[in-house]
């Protein structure tokens, strides 16, 4: 039978372990600014990942989840900087704070399709850059906040990476649960056929509601996972330019694969720091570059693209490959 | 009566596609919907689903107002429909489509704790058998044949005991063979389960073979109702029905 990784011989939960077996090592072997790296990865890839449980899973493309990003790194910063609550509080906080504000975008958005979906959630997203931005006395606006206390036991790098590492793991393991109960399974269902899923009995708004808060609570977080590896936040960063980048790594590596997300995100810090480092001021223009490359040469992203040439060729959305049984 | 029908009317901008139809069904009771094309039969299975709201009527299901609930609360109360277009899941298998209805049949469908996998196994399996689709639980629905299809949906409609089943069309593609062998199989099916059937079928011979009772719509009104010895002897279906 014809299922996506399981044809190819890679599932994603090997895929995953193979992953979560081999990062723990990684600080034999890299340090300084290669670690940094890969810190700036784990935290991408968190991002991403929740962005695709919407995107890919639920067929809903949000064009405003830096917004939700960014409210779990200013308060992240924020509570870190003036006040002395408990450092695990704070980054529950950050992701509840990003879960609310993505319950009441959600609230007034789900129910619109395809591109009105896009573009509110893109004004929605933008709405929380320009509060951020204008409230300076909290923010410090368009200077952003530096120099943000992190907890002594985060200070080390070795340790800094330790803690990302577990709590990227951890959530992206959860969402890859959460894809695969009866929950997600419905997700997907209304994505491939929401008249059909809404006739078997499904609550089509309510479903995607539920699906966009846990996406938003685990973007927040990964916003608060960012400030703790550049101790600093800056509006730039909730931007709807961040936006498009993440979305841009879901569908670079995949969107309709669980782990092309991950591998977009990889993809797409590798390529930054080489653009950056080469030529500074030009990455925009080469993350334009790389949008149109993608749309017109591998639209199913480059994980898909290769299942397909491994698996033989499907439909362009693939329902079964977005999660496997083994 | 298991479902009561009064009145119901809907109209798209100046054609009334359902006129004052007023309707009632006996529990266990196959009944057949008939109309040349644009009668409003379909029209007329959206607004008991829920996929349309009417602009004046009530619908009473089990003695309850149903009238304009959204499709998911009219499945809910045990209302389920088949869909005249298939309409399934191409890339989900059949197992995996049938699953879904059971899902969300044991209200779980928002569960995040358990692992979805292989659940309701055995009565997925009963489904697909009681549809002769056993051997084709892994195939996706896009590879399917279209009687198969035809099969599918059915299936889905049948995962977890309906009370009412609407099926628009049902054999609708399929050689006249196999269009009976379908309706044979519901006929049996509503037997087995004390199911209530009300369908829309254009196999004039499948639907005086099957129904205990027939409808017949006209431009959205109801022209006659009746056994089916009744329908063929009445003057006025004769005439603008079928063509005589």
């Amino acid at each position: 039978m014809l299922r996506g990784f399981g044809t190819s011989g890679v599932s994603t939960g090997k895929a995953l372990i193979a992953l979560g077996v081999f990062l723990p090592f990684l600080p034999l072997f890299i340090h300084g600014y290669w670690l940094h790296l890969v810190m700036e990865i784990l935290v991408l890839s968190l991002f991403a990942v929740s962005l695709n449980l919407v995107m890919g899973y639920g067929g809903m493309i949000s064009f405003g989840h830096a917004g939700f990003y960014g409210v779990g790194l200013y308060i992240t910063a924020g509570f870190l900087k003036n006040s002395t609550l408990a450092f695990p509080a704070v980054l529950l906080l950050a992701s509840a704070g990003g879960a609310f504000c993505g319950l009441i975008v959600g609230f007034l958005s789900v129910r619109l399709r395809a591109f009105y979906f896009a573009i509110l959630t893109l004004a929605f997203g933008q709405l929380i850059w320009a509060i951020i931005f204008k409230w300076y006395s909290v923010t410090g606006g368009e200077d952003g906040m530096i120099g943000i206390p992190i907890p002594p036991f985060l200070s080390k790098e070795i340790s800094l990476y330790f803690f990302i590492l577990i709590v990227s793991a951890a959530c992206i393991g959860l969402i890859y649960w959460i894809v695969n109960t009866p929950f997600g399974r419905v997700l997907s269902s209304i994505r491939e056929n929401s008249e059909r899923t809404e006739s078997i009995g499904v609550s089509v708004d309510r479903h995607r509601l539920i699906a966009f808060v846990i996406s938003t609570f685990f973007s927040a977080l990964a916003g608060g996972l960012y400030c703790l590896l550049s101790r600093s936040a800056f509006p730039d960063l909730v931007e709807w330019g961040k936006s498009g980048e993440v979305l841009l790594s879901c569908v670079l590596g995949g969107m309709y694969s669980f782990v092309g997300p991950i591998l977009g995100s990889m993809m797409m810090i590798f390529l930054q720091s080489v653009v950056t480092s080469f030529f500074t001021e030009r990455w925009p223009l080469i993350l334009g570059g790389i949008f149109v490359f993608v749309s017109l040469a591998v639209p199913r992203g480059v994980l898909g693209t290769v299942q397909e040439k491994l698996g033989g060729s499907r439909g362009l959305v693939k329902g079964s490959e977005l999660r496997d049984d083994h | 009566m298991i479902i009561e029908v009064e009145g119901l009317s809907k109209s798209f901008g100046g054609v009334t596609a359902v006129n004052d139809v007023s309707l009632s069904l006996k529990k266990r009771e196959i009944r057949g919907l008939i109309g040349p094309n644009g009668a409003g039969k379909t029209t007329f299975f959206k607004l008991l689903a829920g996929n349309l709201s009417p602009d004046r009527g009530q619908v009473l299901f089990e003695g309850e107002d149903i009238t304009g609930l959204k499709p998911y609360k009219i499945y809910r109360k045990g209302i389920h429909k088949t869909f005249q277009h298939l309409n399934l899941y191409p890339n989900l298998t059949a197992f995996e489509s049938v699953q879904l209805a059971l899902f969300s049949q044991h209200n779980r469908r928002s569960d995040l704790l358990s692992w979805a996998g292989r659940m309701f196994e055995s009565e997925v399996v009963e489904v697909l058998r009681s549809v002769g689709l056993e051997d084709k639980s892994e195939v996706l629905s896009s590879a399917l044949s279209h009687g198969e299809r035809r099969r599918l949906d059915l299936g889905i409609a049948l995962a977890g005991s309906p009370k009412l089943l609407l099926l628009d069309e049902a054999a609708s593609g399929l050689a006249p063979e196999e269009a009976r062998e379908i309706m044979d199989l519901v006929t049996r099916l509503a037997r087995e389960r004390d199911l209530t059937i009300f369908f829309v079928e254009h196999d004039m011979s499948v639907v005086f073979g099957m129904a205990e009772r027939i409808c017949v719509l006209h431009l959205g009104t109801l022209i006659a109702e009746g056994s089916p010895d009744e329908i063929r002897m009445n003057e006025e279906v004769k005439k603008i029905y079928l063509g005589e």
